[in-house]
């Protein structure tokens, strides 16, 4: 296998103007892992996320994709590069002047040059994997909270990419419809070799997807805990890890 | 349950040195509970006290005010380092003052809150904030030009249903509304022309002074602030709710330019569609003077219609038409870049919204002045 790592984050500092956010934060992505991001709310999960992506750029220190430098390459380089994304945003981010036929639809036909009918028929399959099938003609806004983030990974698959970024794709969704989601994660990873981040707070998934997770904490700004969640739990030496990966003490390790 | 006697609330009690509170009653916060500020500063509390202890024996009901005054309680008596002892307290008050006091404790230092600026600092901070407000325009007319250099060269991918939308909503939809204030404007103009004309015996120039008003000034003018209010203000208020639920980023992360996809058709749109409604407005003005003229100087239809045309000629009309095609682009501008800079919440929607119109129609005038200057130098 590939010994470059797949994404590897060096020293990234994130801020918002002067507001320092988070800082040096390295990890390293090998390919079809799932990683992990958690951490309390407003520790700078979603922000990280944004730069790891591009949204936003780092304050100081460097994303790549396959050894390649994301974030000083060229935009036509960045645009190669972000084809092979699919990101799920936490409040789903469909466009809202679309049905959700359409906002599946548009990434097939804005990189692809299938025929109508067949982006039709991928567009219900992908709807049909997140259980969305029969509401191709809805518009977000007639759709419930939980729908929308269905639909918006739905339209995050449709191109089939090799990285899928999901900003909490379990929030908001009932325990039998995350556990799917859980078990359609495990599955693209294992079919497609997809690389997945995920931020999650909700234990269950950590437990049963990670293959590595990372901790962020607001007060020190950085990483405070790296591994396989498994390990982490037992023989991570801070008691904030602990903490949130027991539920405060009240979960006791699998 | 406010049928209940409102008896005391609290007791005092020195206990050698330790203070000794005790809570009875109802707690109800629109009943009147008391403050523990104010219950200190009453009761003089001696200085050797070590301890304050809270009981609750005659409690009956309560709800949040009586949280908040145990907290205040507790930041008392930390303050004078006294023990605070609770443990009489009943069990779930203990809890939930607890909870409330872990959510305090848990608090992170965000950014240092700034003292009052003095006022060298506030004029310094203004004029750095009106320098990056200017680049942050000037960034915006380089992108969109950008944007349109790459639709000519057939690289851009825009939405021309969006094109098309902000043309049916600047154009069919805006039709009454302007019609309308031009029809008024139009009589207005006349009414003012007959009777200031009237007084130099030349109220026979009406026609040429309602008309060259109307197709230099008034036409152009009113259209855009209508549209301004109208179009504008959408414009705002859509992409500025896109921003705020992520949608722009989800473009942007496609690869697809917000500027290509969302802006450019609105510019366009809006350049195309404003010349034409102001061709309208124009008319509909003259029209309005046509009524005044008539009823007032009882001049036939014909002669106004002769005397509008003898005075008026192509230049006159391109001119307003070249200007009110600026007023539209001006109008998509001002309304894609509040959006595109709207603040990530809904207040922030509203904001950009106004400023949407404020600037559109700041713009506008400038513009207008501008061209006004132009007009008398070439002497169209
Ligand atoms: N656009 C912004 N401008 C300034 N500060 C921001 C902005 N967005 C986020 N922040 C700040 O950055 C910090 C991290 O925010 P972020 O959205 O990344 O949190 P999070 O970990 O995703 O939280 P949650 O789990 O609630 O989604 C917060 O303190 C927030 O105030
Ligand atoms: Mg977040």
């Amino acid at each position: 296998m590939n010994k470059v790592p797949h994404i590897e984050v060096k020293d990234l500092v994130c801020a918002y103007g002067d507001y320092l956010v988070l800082r040096d934060i390295s990890f390293e992505i090998k390919r079809a892992e799932i990683l992990v991001i958690m951490g309390r709310s407003g520790c700078g999960k979603s922000t990280l996320l944004k730069h790891m992506i591009g949204l936003r750029e780092p304050a100081e220190g460097k994303v790549y994709y396959d050894g390649k430098d994301f974030t000083s390459s060229s935009e036509a380089e960045r645009e190669s590069m972000l084809r092979k994304f699919g990101i799920l945003y936490q409040g789903g981010a469909l466009w809202s002047s679309m049905t959700l036929e359409e906002n599946v639809a548009f990434p097939l036909e804005e990189y692809t040059d299938l025929k109508r009918s067949q982006i039709h028929d991928i567009v219900e399959m992908k709807l049909s994997q997140v259980g969305l099938k029969g509401f191709q003609k809805f518009y977000p806004s007639e759709l419930s909270g939980g729908m929308r983030k269905r639909a918006g990974l739905a339209r995050a698959m449709a191109l089939d990419p090799e990285i899928l970024f999901f900003d909490e794709p379990t929030s908001g969704l009932d325990p039998i419809s995350s556990k799917r989601l859980d078990d359609l994660i495990l599955n693209l990873r294992d079919l497609f070799n997809t690389t997945v981040v995920v931020v999650t707070h909700e234990l269950d998934s950590i437990f049963s997807i990670a293959d590595q997770a990372i901790m962020l904490s607001p007060k020190e700004k950085t990483i405070i805990g790296c591994g396989n969640p498994q390990e982490l739990i037992r023989n991570s030496g801070d008691p904030t890890v602990t903490d949130f990966l027991s539920r405060m003490g009240g979960r006791q390790p699998a | 349950m406010s049928n209940y006697p409102c008896t005391s609330q609290l007791e005092l009690e020195e206990n050698g040195d330790i203070l000794v509170i005790r809570l009875m009653g109802v707690w109800e916060m629109d009943r009147n509970a008391p403050s523990f500020q104010e219950f200190v500063k009453k009761g003089d509390i001696r200085a050797d006290i070590s301890e304050l202890m809270l009981e609750a024996r005659g409690l009956e009901e309560w709800d949040s005010s009586l949280l908040f005054f145990l907290n205040q309680a507790k930041v008392w008596a930390d303050g004078r380092s006294m023990t605070f002892n609770c443990d009489c307290l009943p069990d779930g008050l203990g809890r939930m003052m607890l909870q409330t006091q872990r959510v305090v404790d848990s608090r992170v230092e965000v950014k240092d809150p700034e003292g009052h600026p003095g006022f060298a600092e506030e004029v310094g901070k203004h004029s750095i904030r009106i320098f990056r407000d200017g680049s942050v325009f000037a960034n915006f007319v380089g992108e969109i030009l950008l944007s349109f250099l790459r639709l000519l060269v057939g690289k851009a991918r825009m939405r021309w249903v969006d094109c098309f939308r902000a043309m049916q909503d600047s154009g069919p939809m805006a039709l009454p509304i302007v019609g309308l204030i031009s029809f008024l404007v139009g009589v207005t103009l006349a009414f003012q022309a007959a009777d200031l004309l009237g007084d130099f015996g030349s109220e026979f120039f009406t026609p040429a002074f309602v008309a060259l008003a109307m197709v230099r000034e008034m036409g152009p003018i009113m259209t855009g602030i209508v549209l301004a209010g109208r179009t504008g203000a959408a414009f705002a208020s859509t992409i500025g709710s896109m921003k705020v639920a992520e949608e722009i980023d989800a473009l942007r992360t496609l690869g697809v330019s917000p500027l290509d996809y969302l802006v450019l058709p609105r510019v366009i749109g809006l350049s195309i569609m404003t010349p034409l409604v102001v061709i309208y407005s124009n008319a509909l003005g003259i029209i309005g003077g046509m009524l005044v003229s008539k009823v007032k100087l009882n001049m036939p239809v014909q002669t106004y219609v002769k005397e509008t045309f003898l005075n008026i000629d192509a230049t006159d009309i391109l001119f307003g038409l070249i200007k009110s095609s600026v007023f539209g682009v001006i109008i998509a501008y001002a309304g894609c870049l509040r959006g595109m800079n709207c603040d990530s919440s809904s207040t922030g929607v509203g904001r950009a919204t106004t400023s949407a119109v404020v600037t559109s129609l700041l713009f506008i005038i400038v513009a207008n002045s501008i061209f006004a200057v132009i007009y008398s130098i070439y002497e169209i």
